[in-house]
């Protein structure tokens, strides 16, 4: 195929399988003193390997020792890998998690980069990290006070104009993590890192991002003269959740959007979908009881009316409580496993 | 006879002490996504097991060699022989389809410009290259400037990446590739670009690096630092090995079959 540019060939490249023996003089070791072994394809001492560590598809955490201790020939380390033809091995998990710890700096850098190249070359650059919620906060309330007229419009707003921040948030996991390997395909293809380090820092960015909104909204919140107690200190528990549930999530749905491209597409109308089934603009108690027992089979369904509540100055019910963390805990095992079983895969489908 | 065969057994495991990567038989290949035609082939393709718009692109097949410790091998061959996908499956980024790849030291595949952030500055960006390859906190500081002052960028190494030329980005490229040094290097294209210059600069810093006993794979188009730097030279084509052993003769060849028997070598190298 690269030879029809040129014309003719001077010389047709010779089949390697028939002319290595006697030819060139120097042939390396190792190709005449090959035994012809047959191809292997999943073999049970390719997944022995796998698990210890040596053939996942990665060279996680020792190439991190850097440099220092190679000083001529001898000091090799007995780092080994082995990459073999076998799709059917899931990559390890302890091994993974740890060589995804010792990138943490990395991710946290890059999420970092990845949000100031967002913001940079604006003229008011970081000012549009605090401007950005203050401003749709004051859309909210716009909006709101028109169309509910003469209902105090104040009653409900402390609640909504926290829902649709964390809601935001929580929506980054899907739309911006479900696209992190797919967008990442220059990075994918020319380094070793884990990849789950993808979706992970889009999450950290979301939640980088989502920074500046905190105090945007306490005043707002405070201004609103909403209830502040005890229950508010349930926050950072629910949030805890939330960050675990988006991670669940992101590394699903990255997975999904690489091997079906299409479920990119559906993205955005999932989330629509998502968005009008979680309790985030409408009061929990208005839903019938019938129809909050088939929305609670929606991932964020728990998480944000426990959110509700607390913000209301209500403790949520227990059976919210449990089943916020099950769905997160839930999503964080299935998307971990769907991730290590395809990961070598991914750079292929890119 | 147990101890025969115990000695047996070191001499093998010594063998391959001094061996830093095998390959054996080696076949990789990349699924590619071609667009329907037409709205009735999207409804076909969909309705039907048949998927006429997914080819599987053979980049490899049946490669086999080895790289002992402390040498130098390069790869050349045309644009598309499956050199970069070589590297790739050798550092374990590409799954092989068959055969397999094994690596005995640390490794790391340097491409230059390797996550670079167009909103970081040139000094924040060469950190953030230190720690995607998993440069330890405490020696990152001492790398950046040595990496800072190898780039010759001067003060523009405190601007933001989007004011740089496509020259001086590949500086920084290429000095932060320089510098993350493994015990196995897999290089792909580092010596391209750049002026004449800084090319003999980053020549230099091989050198350097092979003078210190590290095992370098290069992927390169300049057949002049092939014959002066490789110890092995490996020509790929419509990935096959076409030719594997020494490099002023792999050389030779590979010139004969793109007929550049005329072209000074010095040039080549741009």
């Amino acid at each position: 195929m690269t030879g029809d540019a040129l014309g003719a060939p001077a010389e047709t490249p010779p089949d390697p399988t028939t002319a290595r023996p006697d030819d060139g003089p120097a042939v390396l070791g190792a190709a005449a003193t090959l035994p012809d072994r047959p191809r292997q394809r999943s073999t049970r001492r390719e997944r022995r390997g796998a698990r210890r560590g040596r053939g996942s598809g990665q060279p996680p955490s020792s190439a991190r020792q850097g440099n220092g201790s190679v000083e001529g020939l001898g000091g090799y380390s007995d780092t080994e890998y082995v990459f073999e033809a076998d799709s059917n091995v899931s990559t390890p998990l302890v091994p993974y998690v740890r060589a995804l710890w010792e990138r943490r700096r990395f991710m946290l850098e890059l999420a970092r980069a990845d949000l100031r190249g967002k913001q940079s070359s604006t003229t008011m650059g970081r000012l549009w990290g605090v401007l950005d919620p203050l401003l749709q906060a004051g859309i909210y309330y716009m909006l709101f006070t028109i169309i509910r007229q003469g209902v105090r419009p104040t009653e409900f707003l402390h609640v909504l104009i926290g829902g649709i921040f964390l809601f935001q948030l929580a929506l980054s996991a899907i739309t911006e993590g479900g696209r992190s390997i797919r967008n990442s395909k220059n990075l994918m293809l020319n380094s070793t890192f884990p990849r789950a380090l993808f979706p992970i820092t889009t999450v950290w960015r979301g939640v980088l991002k989502f920074g500046p909104a905190v105090p945007v909204y306490a005043a707002f919140y405070i201004g609103l003269q909403a209830p502040v107690d005890w229950g508010l200190l349930l926050l950072p528990m629910l949030f805890a959740v939330q960050v675990v549930l988006m991670v669940g999530l992101a590394l699903l749905v990255s997975t999904l959007v690489v091997f079906v491209k299409d479920a990119g597409n559906a993205v955005q109308y999932i989330g629509r979908v998502l968005f009008f089934t979680t309790p985030v603009i409408y009061p929990l108690a208005s839903v019938p009881e019938g129809i909050r027992d088939v929305l609670s089979w929606q991932p964020f369904f728990a998480l944000f009316a426990c959110y509700q509540q607390v913000l209301d100055g209500d403790v949520p019910g227990l059976g919210l409580l449990i089943q916020a963390p099950l769905w997160a805990g839930g999503l964080l095992v299935v998307g971990t496993r769907v991730f290590l079983r395809h990961e070598r895969e991914l750079a292929i489908r890119l | 006879m147990s101890a025969s065969a115990s000695v047996a057994a070191e001499v093998v495991k010594a063998q391959q002490r001094s061996i830093a990567i095998e390959v054996e038989c080696l076949s990789a290949s990349y699924r590619v996504r071609l667009d329907a035609p037409n709205l009735r082939a999207d409804l076909r393709n969909l309705f039907t097991r048949r998927r006429d718009t997914v080819r599987i692109v053979p980049a490899l097949r049946d490669v086999s060699f080895t790289v002992p410790r402390g040498s130098v091998l390069a790869v050349i061959g045309r644009n598309g022989a499956g050199k970069s996908t070589l590297l790739r499956v050798m550092c374990g980024v590409l799954a092989p389809e068959a055969g397999r790849v094994v690596v005995r030291g640390r490794l790391n595949l340097l491409r230059p410009g390797l996550g670079m952030s167009d909103a970081l500055t040139g000094r924040e960006n060469i950190r953030l290259g230190g720690l995607a390859v998993g440069i330890p906190e405490e020696r990152l500081a001492e790398l950046t400037d040595v990496i800072a002052e190898f780039a010759q960028l001067d003060e523009y190494i405190d601007f933001p990446l989007r004011t740089y030329s496509t020259g001086m980005r590949m500086r920084l490229g290429v000095a932060v590739a320089a510098h993350l040094d493994p015990e196995i290097l897999l290089i792909d294209e580092a010596l391209t670009g750049g002026d004449t210059a800084f090319q003999a600069h980053v020549a230099q810093r091989l050198d350097e690096l092979c003078g210190q006993g590290r095992t370098i794979v290069l992927v390169t188009h300049g057949l002049s630092s092939v014959k002066r730097m490789a110890t092995e030279a490996l020509w790929l084509h419509q990935g096959q090995v076409a030719a594997l052993g020494d490099p002023d003769d792999v050389v030779a060849r590979y010139m004969r079959y793109c007929r550049l028997e005329s072209v000074d070598l010095e040039f080549d190298d741009q």
